[in-house]
Parts: structure tokens; sequence; C-alpha cells
């Protein structure tokens, strides 16, 4: 409904309007480029990815400027402390960690002398059941000809907790990016849970679907990122997600369970 | 009521008993169409002492034994000075001419042209709805909320929109009545037009401050716009032609000087225009409509009873999908004098707003609905206890209904939403307009207001913690407010006067806008124990001076303005179809202040008027920005308007526009970042930024082509948007072509010509 809305005020738009769209100079304010930190906790794997970064200029050209001298610890509930060491490509890892479901986490970051610290809570390890596919072809338009496939998929959920989720797709082994959507268990709980994928996949490609069992923090944190993301009438003033980091740091400390089923179409 | 009455006298500070005092009463209306004269003047020569009609044209003047010369005038018609020898109670209707007939114009003598200067009335801006037919438009399509836009403290919410913010208030702050018919969405085609078919009007008034007790229920401000009630002495029809829309009102007598009726139609037709020049509306249908009618009838000379009722809709259809919205109003009225002093009024209103999707998939219908609508009873008292002390006292009852989201499939009622919410918002008010002293005159009153949530089965409120059932018929949530209402005048000379206002006003709705311009879709949402009334504190301090006998009129206000509750949605707010919207909201309070400046020249070829507002308008919220306050949307720091219109001979009238004010307070981008391998756009403070500064000049002609009583037509020429000022709508940021982010900006209108044939017979 809320496209259908969208459409007809386009309509409106256009056939009141008379006048043009055009390229202006608008002078922003740029603000001091802020710390984002993106850590993901791969419970199923046992590691952890750290990326700092700091934010650019708005019209600056955009390639990710990595902050390549931070201190990163990860602390567990028993108080064991791991420095994370930083790779050739700038991400701080730890690798061989030993968290269990349901442990709590601290991730440390110092920065130039400011200190940001975020807390991950490992969530159930819960995997992917089925990815199903139907052949799908549009009805009309420019693209009827050519055969598309959509998935949806299953699994099962964990009766009386709270569970959170995010599925994640891979076109020949290149991430599927810009889609923040998340789920949770509400009124599922405990129950076979399906869910299809918002895109369409071609023929003859390579597509990996990937179920992340995710913590609160993650899932809230995705959540508020895609509502900040969204477009026409029901988008709100613009904002930024918060994470669950201190300090006002941009990014998210998350964890999750991972696991995948690859298809060949 | 009696008890009512008594305890009014009791507050009244000064009785005067006069064993010989004697009331002269009436009504006074207009010689040629038998209209009702409000806010008219009838005052005893030479003393100063006098009383002003009330709505309905009524007046009611107390004095001791004696001869007078009473002088009955209003603004543009001939004032009348009648000899009363006043020895008993005497009614007296008056019929005052416009002068029209005279040899030559300035025959027309206004006496009470000071009226700015003398009124108790502080942030009011009064309209002369003729007037404002010679100021240019969009489209040639005259807007009574346009015009109100260029007088300063009233600000425009969007490019060519209906929407206005007064005194640094939120749109929905503005109570809007039509002959005392709330009316929830003023504007039709997303706001480029009012619902105010200008034909059809009468008067209009708007209060920025000072609001009188007897009007409550918003914030900032209240349009009080009365329909006309029909040429009580010979049938006639006027109309008019124009690019879009076309309109025709016929209106006459069905039994002379007691009852007549008025009838008055609008229609657009953009889109038939539309599709002569481009295929790409084939199938497309878009238009609105209004359609108001009024009639009156005397009983006897106590009583008369009025009926009016509007009814627009805008249609908006592509194939087989359709969309529409728009306002019902329905008001019966009832004037009793109980005797020569004690004027009432009982008026039963109904009003409802809504709009509607509809859908055709193959053979399934699906339909989704929300709208408000409002059940209104009302009693008004006017009592003119002598020439120093007029009172007003009153109460009203308002049923209101909000059905947020119905949705049916295949015409069966799908849904297990929360139906509909219901509420019962009432009003007690009293107060008096005092003369003081020559110099000195004091309106001073309170309103007392409640608010009631009441039970639906299928309601359930969000509370901390969980939802709460209440029982069907409950009144579960009860908020009270007192209102008092102050203001007054001290004259210093003849020709100045300084103004003072304080008043309080509860606000018990609440809508819910993202949007710029204000969509059919937005939310109205009564109080509740989540959403507290917003309360809302004014002072206004003003200094009036009139110039060369009332040719130029000066007059600057300030004024300071402090929000209680306001509402805001929190950041991601997901509203629409949500039927736990209280989830989604922020509170907070807000803090608006400025200074009004307006110099009119009324008289002589070149009549107009410039224009000015400083001002500011900030919110603050724990939710919002860290806690800081922060500039409101409708933040102006400066708003400027310029009116002029010239007489270049008797037939042409040229008429020009310009406008200047600060782009609107906005959040833009501040920066980017990378999540998830995407690129994310940072943002600094809420509001921080500002729109593109907007100006625009207008320009018109106004031809007479024949001006007599059997036949008068005229033909109205108007540019929008002279000098094809590229004003921003909206600013989008882009990727370029290089790579680069881009910011773009929408122009929604160059230069718009139009022309608009007007006939009268």
């Amino acid at each position: 409904m809320m496209k259908i809305f969208n459409i007809i005020i386009a309509s409106l738009s256009i056939f009141l309007v008379t006048g043009c769209e055009d390229i202006i100079d608008l002078e922003l304010d740029n603000t001091t480029p802020r710390i984002v930190i993106e850590a993901n906790l791969d419970a199923t794997h046992q590691q952890i990815a750290v990326i700092v970064s700091k934010s650019n200029d708005f019209y600056e050209a955009a390639e990710q400027v990595k902050v390549m001298n931070a201190v990163v610890e990860l602390k567990g509930e028993n108080g064991e402390t791991i420095s994370l060491n930083r790779n050739d490509s700038g991400i701080y890892e730890g690798m061989d960690l030993s968290v269990q479901q349901g442990e709590e986490v601290t991730l440390s970051v110092d920065v130039d002398g400011v200190n940001y610290t975020a807390i991950a809570k490992m969530p159930s390890e819960i995997n992917l059941m089925t990815v199903d596919t139907m052949k799908f072809n549009l009805p009309f338009g420019p693209a009827a000809s050519e055969e598309s496939f959509q998935m949806t998929t299953s699994w099962d959920d964990v009766l009386g907790e709270k569970n959170y989720y995010r599925l994640k797709s891979y076109r020949d082994d290149v991430y599927d990016s810009g889609n923040f959507s998340v789920i949770n268990d509400e009124g599922l709980d405990g129950n076979k849970i399906t869910q299809p994928i918002r895109s369409r996949f071609e023929k003859g490609s390579k597509v990996t679907i990937e179920l992340l069992s995710t913590d609160q923090a993650y899932y809230d944190y995705f959540l508020d990122l895609d509502g900040s993301q969204s477009e026409g009438l029901s988008s709100s003033i613009p904002y930024n997600a918060k994470g669950n980091f201190s300090n006002n740091a941009l990014g998210y400390f998350g964890a999750y369970y991972t696991s995948a089923i690859t298809i060949q179409l | 009521m009696k008890k009512i009455l008594l305890l009014a006298l009791f507050f009244s500070s000064v009785i005067a008993v006069s064993a010989q005092s004697f009331t002269l009463s009436g009504y006074m209306k207009d010689q040629d169409t038998g209209e009702d004269l409000m806010y008219a003047t009838v005052s005893v020569d030479g003393s100063g002492e006098g009383v002003t009609t009330n709505l309905y044209g009524f007046y009611s003047l107390t004095l001791p034994e004696g001869d007078y010369v009473i002088a009955y005038s209003y603004v543009g018609f001939e004032t009348q000075r009648i000899e009363i020898k006043l020895d008993k109670d005497q009614e007296l209707t008056i019929e005052l001419g416009s002068g029209a007939n005279e040899l030559d114009e300035v025959t027309i003598t206004a006496e009470r042209a000071d009226d700015n200067v003398t009124s108790t009335e502080v942030g009011v801006v009064t309209l002369d709805v003729k007037e404002t037919m010679k100021i240019p438009v969009l489209m040639g399509e005259q807007n009574i909320m346009k015009t109100f836009q260029l007088m300063p403290g009233v600000a425009s919410s969007s490019e060519g929109g209906s929407g206005f913010f007064v005194r640094g208030g939120a749109a929905d702050q503005n109570l809007i009545l039509l002959d005392e018919a709330p009316v929830y969405n003023a504007s039709h085609l997303l706001g480029f037009f009012s619902v105010f078919n200008s034909d059809a009007l009468k008067d209009v008034k708007l209060y920025k401050g000072g609001i009188p007790a007897e009007y409550g229920g918003r914030a900032s401000s209240v349009m009080d716009v009365r329909m006309k009630e029909g040429n009580l002495k010979e049938w006639g029809a006027s109309g008019g032609i124009g690019v879009i829309s076309s309109r025709l009102t016929v209106e006459g007598p069905f039994d002379k000087d007691k009852g007549s009726i008025i009838v008055s139609g609008r229609r657009t037709y953009a889109d038939v225009v539309a599709r002569t020049f481009t295929d790409d509306f084939d199938g497309v249908s878009l238009y609105f409509y209004d359609l108001n009618a009024k009639a009156n009838y005397k009983i006897g000379s106590k009583d008369r009873i009025y009926l009016s009722g509007y009814l627009g809709r805008d249609a908006f259809g592509v194939d087989d999908l359709g969309f529409d919205w728009g306002n019902t109003t329905f008001t019966g009225r009832w004037n009793h004098t109980f005797n020569n002093k004690l004027f009432s009024n009982t008026s039963l209103v109904y009003s409802d707003y809504n709009y509607g999707f509809g859908l055709n998939v193959g053979d399934i219908d699906v339909d989704l609905s929300s709208g408000i609508y409002d059940y209104l009873l009302k009693q008004d008292y006017n009592y003119f206890l002598n020439p120093n002390n007029t009172m007003k006292f009153g109460w009203q009852s308002n049923f209101h209904e909000f059905r947020p989201n119905e949705f049916s499939f295949d015409n069966e009622v799908e849904t297990a939403l929360p139906s509909s919410r219901l509420a019962l918002e009432n009003a007690l008010y009293w107060s008096n307009e005092q003369k003081l002293s020559d110099r000195f005159t004091a309106n001073y009153g309170l309103r007392l207001s409640s608010f009631s949530n009441i039970g639906n089965l299928s309601e359930s409120e969000i509370e901390e913690g969980g939802n709460a059932e209440y029982e069907n018929g409950e009144f579960y949530n009860t908020f009270l407010g007192v209102e008092p209402r102050v203001s007054a005048t001290y004259l210093l000379d003849a020709k100045s006067s300084i103004k003072a206002s304080y008043n309080r006003n509860y606000q018990y709705l609440h809508l819910l806008s993202n949007s710029n311009s204000g969509t059919p879709t937005d939310i109205w949402l009564p109080s509740s124990p989540v959403v507290l009334p917003t309360i809302a504190d004014q002072v206004a301090l003003g200094y009036f001076r009139n110039f060369k006998s009332n040719t130029y009129k000066f007059s600057t206000e300030v004024y300071y303005k402090w929000l209680q509750n306001t509402v805001d949605y929190k950041d991601g707010a997901e509203t629409f179809g949500n039927n736990d919207v209280e989830s989604q909201l922020v509170f907070g309070e807000g803090r608006t202040y400025g200074a009004e400046f307006l110099l009119e020249k009324t008289k002589g070829r070149l009549t107009g008027w410039l224009g000015y507002t400083l001002s500011s308008s900030e919110l603050r919220s724990d939710d919002i920005n860290q806690g800081n306050w922060y500039s409101a949307r409708q933040d102006r720091t400066h708003d400027l308007s310029l009116v002029a219109i010239y007489e270049l001979t008797k037939k042409l009238s040229l008429s020009a526009t310009w406008v200047y004010y600060t782009g609107d307070a906005v959040t833009f981008p501040a920066g980017k970042y990378y999540i998830d391998g995407s690129l994310i756009n940072l943002y600094s403070a809420r509001n921080a930024d500002r729109m593109p500064t907007y100006h625009r000049l207008d320009a018109g002609l106004t031809w007479t082509i024949k001006d007599t009583d059997k036949f008068s037509n005229s033909l109205n020429f108007s540019a929008y948007n002279v000098y094809n000022r590229k004003n921003a709508y909206s600013i989008t940021f882009q990727e370029g072509e290089s790579g680069n982010t881009e910011a773009s900006r929408l122009a929604l209108f160059g230069i718009i010509p139009s022309v608009t044939w007007n006939f009268s017979f």
C-alpha cells in the first residue's frame, strides 16, 4: 500500500509541476570526522572482525578511511582479555575464541586516547533448514522475458526466548549489500519460520543464502539503520542509526551464529 | 444557565445600576443584500460610549433616559446618524448603504477606520474578502489562506501550499472553523488550493494571539471563517471561469427580508486541461470540487434559524486505482433573543474528514480508509449589560470519533484493528469586555476545558509494560484545563494605543505529519494517558498608530510563547498503517518569540501593505538532538511581504506581491560512512541546516469590463513567480555521473500565467 501511495504522490507532483529539477551548489557544514566501528563476532567460527574507520566529508570521494592505530580488546565473561591484531587490509581480527551461548563479551576500542566500549550477548545457535527456489517471471515490462528465481527460506525458532535474525545473500560469492532488514520471532516463538528473500536471482548464478541468528544489539542497530534508509512518505526526519558503543561512536558490536545454503541456479 | 448568568454578573466589577436606564437594541444590516454586519459600531455621538454588533449583527445599548444622536457605522459603509428620544426600551434595525450609488468614492466615511487602534483585539488579522480578490494568485484561484500568509506572524508551510504557521506554532495548532465547524484538512490538491471558495465567504478573521475565551482547542491560532447568508433582497448569481477551475454562486430570498439561500460550487478540471497537452494523463483523473450551501429564516422577531453545509472532495485515479479525500461539515444554528440585552445562539455541528484508497485487482476490491468525525453542540450567549460591559459566555460539547485504519477486502471488513477511538471534549467559558475609563479597555475571561477518552471495545492503549483494555463506554481518562484569557488596550491619544494580552490554550488533538506539504494521509490523534495535551502560554505586547487620518496604519507586536507537551515523531518512526502510533512519538517543549511590523496604506489609488516578522521557533525533547534545543521546521528568522494594489483607471487595477523569507530548518547530511558494505549518510544536529532563502514576485491585472447593478464582469490576469525564481521545494542528494555526490533541487513552479473571467448579475 505504501508503494502505491508513493506512486500516487509522485504522479500528483509531476502533474502539477511546471518547474524542474537541477543540480545546485549547496554548502554543507562538514562536521569533524566521527569514529565508525563495525564489529562482528561470528560465534559459529569463533572469530571476530572489527573495522574502525572515520566518516568522510559528504561531497568527498567515497573511500573508507580506516583507522590503523586503534587498540582493540575483547573481554570474556570470565575476565579473560584478548588483544586483536590488525591484518593487511586494516581489519582487527581475533581467531579461535571460546565464547559460549548466552555469554556476555565486552569490546573495547581505543583511538587516540578515546575509549569506545560495547557489549554483545551470545545468541542461541539456530541453523538455516531449507531454501526453496521458485521460477518467477515478471508479467510485463522490459525484464518479462528473462527467467528469474525467488527464494524462500525456513528454519526452526527456539521456544521460550526472544530470537533475532538477519538473512544475507551472495551472488557468485559477491555480497548483496544494502539490504538491512531484520526479523524477530514475535508471534512465532518456537515455530518454523518461513521467510522470502527480497531480491530475485538470475538463471546460471550461484546463490548463497546465509542466516544469522543475532543478539539483540545487532538486531536493534540494523532495524534502526533500515528505518533511517527508508524513503517516501513514511520516512522521517533524517537521523543516524544508534548503535551500542559508548562515547557516541557510530556503528555497532553484534554477535551471531551463522549457517548457509548454496544453490546453483 | 441562570446560575452562570448570576455568576457572570457577580464577577463583573462595575454594574451600573440606574433606575432610569433604557435599552436600544436591534440589528445592523447591509442595505443591498440584507446580510448582517458583524463587528459594526453603534455609538453615542460625541461621548465615545458605544458597543459593537455581535457575529449576527445584533447590538444592545443601555443608556440613561435622554435625547441622543446615535451613529451607526461600519468600514466601507456610509455612517447613519439617528436622533433618538430614549424614554423607553426601543428596537431599531438599521440598514447601511455602501454609498456605491453616490457621486464619488470619497463619500464613504469609514468612521471607525481607527478600529485597529481602539479595539481590545491584539494579534488579530481581518481580511476583506472582496479586497483579497485583487491580489494575484497561483492559477487564478482565489485563496484567503494565501492572503493570510502575507501578514506578519503568519508563514506559509510550503511552496504554493495553504498550510500555515502562526507565530512559530506548528500547522496543526491552528483551529480552522467554517461556520463554527472545525475543518481538519483545509487544503485541496496537496495544499495548492484551499477548501474555502471565496465567493461563498462573508468574513474571515485570524487570531494569532489574545484568543478570546469563546474559542479553544488549539495551541496557536484560530481562523474563523463565516459563510455568506444569502441575499435577502433579490436573486443574483456570480461566478468565474478560469484556466483550471470554474465556480458559480446563486443566492436570493425565498421569502423577502425573512429567508434566503445561497449555493456555491466550484470544480477543477486540471486533468482535462492536461490531457489536451500530453498523452501522459490518459486514464488519469485528478480533480476536486466544493459545494457550499446555506439557508436562513427569521421566525418572528426573536428567532432566526440558519442551516449551512460544506462538502468538498479531492479525487485521484489511475486505471484501477483510486484515492480520494475531503471534508464535510454541517452547521445548524438557532439565534434567540431572550430580551433586549441577552442574545443567544445554539449550534449543532457535524464535521468529518476522511480519505480512502481503492484498488481493483482482478475481480477483488481492496479498500483502506481513515477519518475523524465530530459531533458538536454548543451555546453562546452575549449579554449587553451596559455600554461599559459586554459579556460573552457559553459552553460546548464535542464528541470525537477517530477511525485510524479501516481495511476491507472485497467489501468485507477484514481487520481486527482498533476500529475506532472515542473522546469527549467539553468547554465552559465566560468573558467580559469592560471599558474602565475613556482610555482603558480590558477584555478578560476564563475558559475551562476537559477532554475524556472513552473506552471502545476493541481499543487498546499502550501503557508502560503492555496494553490495557477498557470497557465499552468507560471514561477511562480525563484531562482538565484552566485557560485564562486577558487582553487590554490603553489609548495614548486619538491615534495611537498600546495593547497587551496573555492567553493559555489547551490542545487535545494532535496531527502527526512527516511531510512538508501536509498530505491527505496525515493522522489526527487524540490526547490519551500516553499523549498529554499540548499547553501553550502566550504573552504579547503591541503598539498601534495611525497617520494622516487613518490613511496609514502602523502596528508592531512582540510575543513570547511557551509550549508544553509538544508531540513529534521519534527517529525512524513508522506511521503509515501503524496501529500503535503512540509508540512512535517523543514529547517535549517549545519556545517561540518574535517581533512583527505592519505598515498599511488603506486609501488612495495605491493601497497595500508591508509586513515584516523577525522570529524564532525552537523545540526540545530528551530523545532528540541529545536533549538540546533545536530549530522547529517553521523557524523563520526573516519573513517579509509586500502587497501593492494600484488603480490605474476606474476600470483597470494592477497588483503585485513580493515575499521573501528564510528557508525552512532542515536536516542535511554532514558526511558519510561505511556500514555493511554500504555508504550511509551522516547527519549532524536535527534541523541544523537551512533550505535556500525563498523569494517570489507575483503580479496581476484586473480589468473591469462592465460594472452595473444588473450585470458586471471582469477579467483577471495573473502571473505567479514573475521572475521565474527556482525556489527549492525539496533538496535531495544523489550520486552524479562523475562519481561525486550532488545536491539536486526540485523547484515546483516556474512562471505560471493564468486568466480568469468573473461575472455577477
